[in-house]
């Protein structure tokens, strides 16, 4: 878990039978008393596979979804979004989440989850 | 999920949470048949104020017949009173829902009793009957719909509205049972107010009304407020 600006981000494996793409689930809280954007589509992802190996992993969005959007005050919000970009065995995934509140600088702030082996 | 079930208890549920019409089936973004990324994030607001309200009100002349049983008789006493301004306090039910960050539909039910009424005469047609000593009380009933924008500078909400509706006051008198008779209107008004956020969810405000029909017809209103999402959103 990580707090960004207004924003606190809990991030988990979110992994669903019958989707063959390794799934991060997001939970996200706005601790302010105002509105803020939050921005997942600015989150980077990278996978670590049983090689060892990082690769840089894309969301799956097949319709153009995934958009900053506005988190009402003292709200929140959750979200599950499937990574591509490795057709090897991911071990591991870190997503940088330092982006995610759009109304202050961006920093890096990795955080990594590990995969169940399917 | 707070907001799915908040949401949905308000029926403003996404189609997502519409089961009948549409099965979901992940909630993996790319996945979802039904709903859309983020969609729960915000939305529309929704909130209730009850307040006291003082008004004054200016009364048309009264000039009409009113038919009473008495004893098996059936009276004709003629009401009369010239037109004046008179007062009521009254309660105030506000509901309101807000359509976008800056604007917001309300309907309201106003309830309340005279505290200056007109002064009326009321006399028997014949001569049958004696005449009836001004003991009349009268009881105001008003509801509104209302649209407005509103702003907000830190805790301190402002904003205006136009409101519209019926107005009613219904008179009766203890020694004329059964009798009652009323004076109705078209109101329409501008209004004026202020709301300051006391925690998440409760407000305290001031509104103040003018008739644009009727420049004497004015009413200011304290009020309570109770916001299902905190902050309206914090828009």
């Amino acid at each position: 878990m990580a707090t960004v600006g207004c924003i606190d981000v809990a991030v988990s494996n979110g992994d669903e039978l019958g989707i063959p793409d390794p799934i991060v689930a997001y939970a996200i809280g706005n601790r302010c008393e105002h509105r803020v954007v939050a921005d997942l589509a600015a989150v980077r992802a990278v996978a670590r596979d049983t090689r060892g190996l990082e690769v840089a992993l894309a969301p799956y969005d097949p319709r153009g979804e995934l958009r900053a959007l506005p988190l009402n005050a003292k709200w929140s919000g959750q979200a599950r979004i499937a990574y591509r970009g490795d057709e090897t065995t991911v071990t591991s995934i870190c997503v940088d989440v330092g982006g995610i509140d759009r109304s202050v600088a961006a920093t890096e702030r990795w955080i990594c989850i590990a995969k169940e082996q399917r | 999920m707070r907001a799915a079930w908040i949401m949905a208890l308000l029926g403003l549920s996404s189609p997502a949470m519409a089961g009948r019409h549409c099965a979901e089936v992940s909630a993996v973004v790319g996945y979802q048949r039904c709903s859309r990324f983020g969609t729960e994030w915000t939305g529309g607001t929704l909130s209730w104020e009850l307040g006291l309200t003082i008004q004054r009100i200016p009364f048309d002349p009264i000039d009409k017949d009113v038919d009473v049983m008495q004893a098996g008789n059936r009276i004709s006493y003629r009401v009369h009173a010239a037109g004046s301004i008179g007062s009521a306090t009254g309660l105030r039910l506000r509901n309101i829902y807000g359509l976008a960050d800056h604007f917001y539909v309300t309907s309201e039910l106003t309830l309340g009793r005279l505290t200056v009424g007109p002064q009326l005469d009321i006399s028997p047609v014949a001569r049958a009957a004696m005449p009836i000593e001004n003991a009349t009380t009268g009881v105001l009933v008003e509801g509104l719909l209302a649209a407005g924008a509103r702003s907000s500078l830190g805790v301190v909400h402002l904003g205006t509205e136009l409101a519209f509706g019926p107005r009613a006051v219904l008179y009766s008198n203890d020694r004329l049972q059964g009798a009652l008779f009323d004076q109705s209107g078209l109101l329409v008004e501008a209004r004026a107010h202020a709301s300051m956020w006391l925690s998440m969810h409760w407000t305290i405000g001031v509104m103040a009304a003018t008739s644009v029909i009727d420049r004497h017809d004015v009413s200011m209103t304290l009020s309570l407020g109770l916001h299902a999402f905190p902050y309206d959103g914090g828009a």
